[in-house]
């Protein structure tokens, strides 16, 4: 996770409110966990929860509102994990896609996610946020 | 019948006293099995008796078609059983495998063996699990269960070069056992082993001043030594995770053994002379399809029966000739069977009827009917009741000349379960 380049969500200071959503693939099922990170990188806040975990096949959008003024949102961290689970034993090699990513005014702002293969069953990543205009 | 049998239960009542009454055998002794006791006391001549029924029993339960619908359709319709089958899991992978089963002269290659579900491999990435419960979604329930397998082998004939192709499609039209609309699952799933905890600092964006960047170069690095902590935490959650969930799945696959569901499988064959995609041919197909009802809502078999209507066609399949075992020669078949499986601790039933049709090139068409029935029930400890009962003697397609040979009631007593059930 750390190796790969960080994505960039840059947000419009007029826009509406950001949204962040996690689209998991392959009929698995996921848990999943969403945390907001101040500009130092610390002090985590959950999104969507106090805790901001959730899970996918709950009939429970998996879409949620970054609820803060959108100037305070410049140059926080994103953070997002997901443990994948397959309901059919289709052998380790079966793979999995999670897909993350940051709307505003429903247009795709950051795009980020994880895939891999069920040997492995475990995703994580974060996005940068940047506010401009 | 029913007098023998109220007989025997009044000898085993009477037998289970004696045994009770004896005292214990020192270990290592042969103590005289219930059973044995019985045998003793019931004439052989009593009619219908065995002194062996539990064999009669397996021979039943043995001689039991096998009325699902085959896996990979493709690789049956060929009478095939590959060592090695392909299962591309994306679209990438699904073409590789179908471009290997060619070569660049358009010439078939032997020994291809696919098994994909192709939905899943070409918009896996799209398909989620909120979308695949959803009452209204059916097409995208069907379509993710369609499996599509392809098989390649050489045709039965003495030309090196002639080559069969079976593509096989297995439908599964309902299936109230569908583990991903297991509830119990899902809950199970729930139970296993949380997330590893977050990590509590992160690697910030750079500043969008040069006066903060020495704060934030230590902020990077206590961010990334944060997240080398998560990977180990990571790694641990993973092999927690695996074993849970694997134990989960086999739950769910006991608790819906014998849900309802019905499952259809084509398969069409086409024969190249020459061995090239050119000039291959309609040769053949086969046709299945099984609907299975899991008494759900029924006390006291919800969890224990299956009841399976199987019907299955096959068109031109090349046979060995009576003649020469080398030699084939194509013929049709239908086959109609019913199959009813029900067990507890304490009781077991099994039975079948079959009607089989074969069809030769040359020749009048054959029909073969047979029934068979096993029953057994616990009467004491260590002491079982059976019957098995059964007509005709034709072996069902696919099976040993001989697996069945019981022709008449037969009933006895054994001392534990012969028909086991899945």
């Amino acid at each position: 996770m750390a190796s790969t380049p960080i994505p960039v969500a840059t947000l419009t200071a007029t826009g509406g409110v950001p949204e962040v959503e996690i689209v998991v693939g392959h009929l698995h099922r996921a848990d999943y966990q969403l945390l907001l990170f101040d500009t130092h990188g610390a002090n985590p806040v959950g999104v969507g929860s106090a805790d901001g975990k959730g899970k996918t096949g709950d009939q429970v959008p998996d879409r949620f509102p970054l609820a803060l003024p959108l100037a305070d949102l410049h140059r926080r961290t994103l953070f997002w994990q997901a443990g994948i689970v397959s309901f059919v034993p289709e052998g380790d090699s079966e793979p999995f896609s999670v897909t993350v990513r940051v709307l505003q005014d429903g247009n795709i702002v950051g795009l980020g996610g994880g895939s891999g293969v069920m040997n492995r069953p475990h995703a994580s990543g974060m996005f940068h946020l940047k506010v401009q205009g | 019948m029913k007098t023998v049998l109220l007989t025997a239960l009044m000898l085993v009542a009477a037998a289970g006293s004696a045994v009770a009454q004896q005292p214990r055998a020192a270990a290592g002794a042969q103590t005289p099995s219930l059973g044995g006791l019985l045998s003793g006391v019931i004439p052989p001549e009593v009619s219908g008796f065995s002194m062996n029924i539990g064999e009669e029993l397996k021979k039943v339960r043995a001689a039991m078609v096998d009325l699902s619908v085959p896996d990979s359709p493709a690789f049956t319709v060929l009478g095939l059983t590959p060592e090695e089958v392909a299962r591309p899991t994306t679209a990438r992978k699904l073409a590789t495998s179908l471009l290997n089963g060619v070569d660049r002269n358009g010439v078939l290659q032997t020994g291809v063996a696919i098994d994909t579900l192709p939905y899943l491999a070409l918009a896996g990435q799209l398909l989620t699990l909120d979308d695949y419960r959803k009452p209204s979604n059916y097409a995208l329930r069907f379509l993710a269960r369609a499996q599509v397998s392809v098989g390649t082998a050489k045709a039965s004939d003495v030309n090196d070069k002639a080559m069969r192709i079976g593509l096989g499609v297995r439908m599964t039209v309902f299936d109230r056992g569908d583990p991903r609309t297991d509830a119990a699952l899902d809950q199970c799933f729930d139970d296993r082993p949380g997330l590893p905890a977050a990590p509590q600092f992160v690697p910030p964006p750079s500043p969008d001043t040069p006066g903060e960047v020495a704060e934030w170069m230590q902020d990077v690095e206590r961010g990334r030594q944060a997240l080398q902590t998560f990977q180990a935490d990571v790694d641990s959650y993973v092999t927690r995770v695996t074993a849970s969930v694997a134990d989960c799945r086999e739950q769910a696959r006991i608790r819906n053994w014998n849900a309802s569901k019905l499952i259809v499988a084509v398969a069409p064959t086409w024969t190249s002379a020459s061995g090239s995609s050119d000039d291959l041919g309609r040769s053949g197909s086969g046709v299945w399809g099984t609907l299975a009802y899991g008494f759900e809502h029924v006390p006291g078999l919800q969890r224990n029966a299956q009841l399976l209507a199987h019907a299955r066609w096959r068109g031109d399949e090349p046979v060995p000739t009576a003649k020469d075992p080398n030699v084939f020669e194509p013929r049709d078949s239908r086959l109609l069977g019913v199959q009813l499986r029900a067990g507890t601790a304490n009781a077991t039933i099994a039975g079948e009827g079959i009607d089989e049709r074969v069809t030769p090139p040359s020749g009048a068409a054959t029909t073969t009917r047979r029934y068979s029935i096993g029953f057994e029930r616990r009467v004491a400890d260590n002491l079982w009741l059976g019957v098995a009962m059964g007509s005709g003697k034709s072996p069902a397609a696919g099976q040993k000349k001989s697996a069945f040979v019981l022709s008449s009631l037969k009933w006895g007593f054994a001392e534990g379960p012969s028909l086991k059930m899945e």
